[in-house]
């Protein structure tokens, strides 16, 4: 089990919470809360050490991209990147839109 | 998505060891002749091998490797496995829900057929102890044709009564979503494919085209 922070900067706040993914092997889970300020506080907690390197890539490809502002807390349980992207992109979307997700295409 | 020799994803593989000896860490659990691997969802090769996942007893010690038809011995796949007692597990939990699951009613499953994978299917299949104290019950149902979200949602149900935690995925041919991830809402759910994960809202669709 390790735990690690980062920090991004952004102009895209989160407006609602969010909550994706699913606490299962290979998944992981992914919250997200708005907060003050122009930065993503994102903490993640990972099962399997080692992969700093991997993390801060994804992320800052995810961040530098989107621009998402909050706070968020990851819940990793041995995700491939793959997986890591697609469920910050379900977070991205669950946290800048006040409609349901049904109601959007 | 098959083999050419019939191995399909968790299916277990047991191999010939000197083949890809050079090629595996000293940790991998392994008897002395042979070793054995899972069959992973990018396992498609041309040539009727596959990549398979092995596994030592730590989390982190995870390797993958590709072997070729001739050095596969045995291929066991979850199905298999649900007849099998636990024995001496460090689990106790894990090895009473194994038992439920062994003469449930079918219906409890929506008439989908189970297998245990991951730690519970390794050990179940080879005899090595693999499952730890901490370790959840991982499944497989094999959903070719489509579960709707609320039957998904009674099986969740019925999995929450289980001595042990219970992490499940529904195969639907070409991919798989988590159970609880299909049940919980109505929006898109991830459906891990061969060539990666993708977003749908539709995972038997998706499998049709």
């Amino acid at each position: 089990m390790q735990t690690f922070e980062f920090d991004f900067p952004g102009d895209r706040p989160a407006t609602q919470r969010a909550h994706v993914g699913v606490v299962a092997s290979a998944d992981l889970e992914v919250l997200v809360e708005p907060s003050d300020g122009d930065s993503a506080s994102v903490r993640i907690r990972t099962s399997v050490d080692g992969f700093d390197d991997v993390w801060r890539n994804v992320l800052e490809r995810f961040f530098t991209r989107y621009g998402l502002t909050g706070s968020i807390e990851i819940n990793d349980f041995g995700a491939t990147p793959g997986v890591v992207s697609i469920r910050l992109l379900q977070a991205l979307d669950q946290s800048t839109h006040d409609q349901t997700p049904e109601s959007r295409a | 998505m098959i083999t050419r020799n019939g191995a399909r994803v968790h299916d277990l593989v047991r191999f010939s060891v000197p083949a890809a000896d050079d090629r595996l860490p000293p940790w991998v659990l392994r008897d002395r002749e042979s070793a054995w691997g899972v069959v992973r969802r990018q396992s498609a090769r041309a040539d009727g091998g596959a990549a398979l996942g092995l596994r030592g007893r730590e989390r982190s010690e995870r390797v993958a490797v590709e072997v070729t038809t001739s050095d596969i011995l045995e291929v066991v796949a979850p199905e298999e496995l649900i007849t099998r007692p636990l024995s001496g597990t460090v689990n106790p939990g894990l090895a009473r829900a194994l038992s439920v699951l062994s003469s449930v009613d079918p219906q409890k499953l929506g008439g989908l057929v189970w297998g245990p994978t991951g730690s519970a299917g390794f050990e179940l299949a080879t005899g090595i102890p693999a499952v730890r104290e901490t370790s959840d019950l991982d499944m497989i149902l094999r959903a070719d044709r489509p579960v709707t979200r609320e039957v998904a949602g009674r099986i969740l149900h019925f999995l929450l009564t289980l001595p042990c935690r219970v992490d499940c995925l529904l195969e639907i041919g070409r991919g798989a979503v988590a159970l609880a991830e299909w049940a919980a809402g109505d929006g898109g759910v991830l459906l891990r494919t061969p060539s990666g994960p993708v977003l749908t809202k539709n995972p038997w669709q998706d499998c049709a085209s």
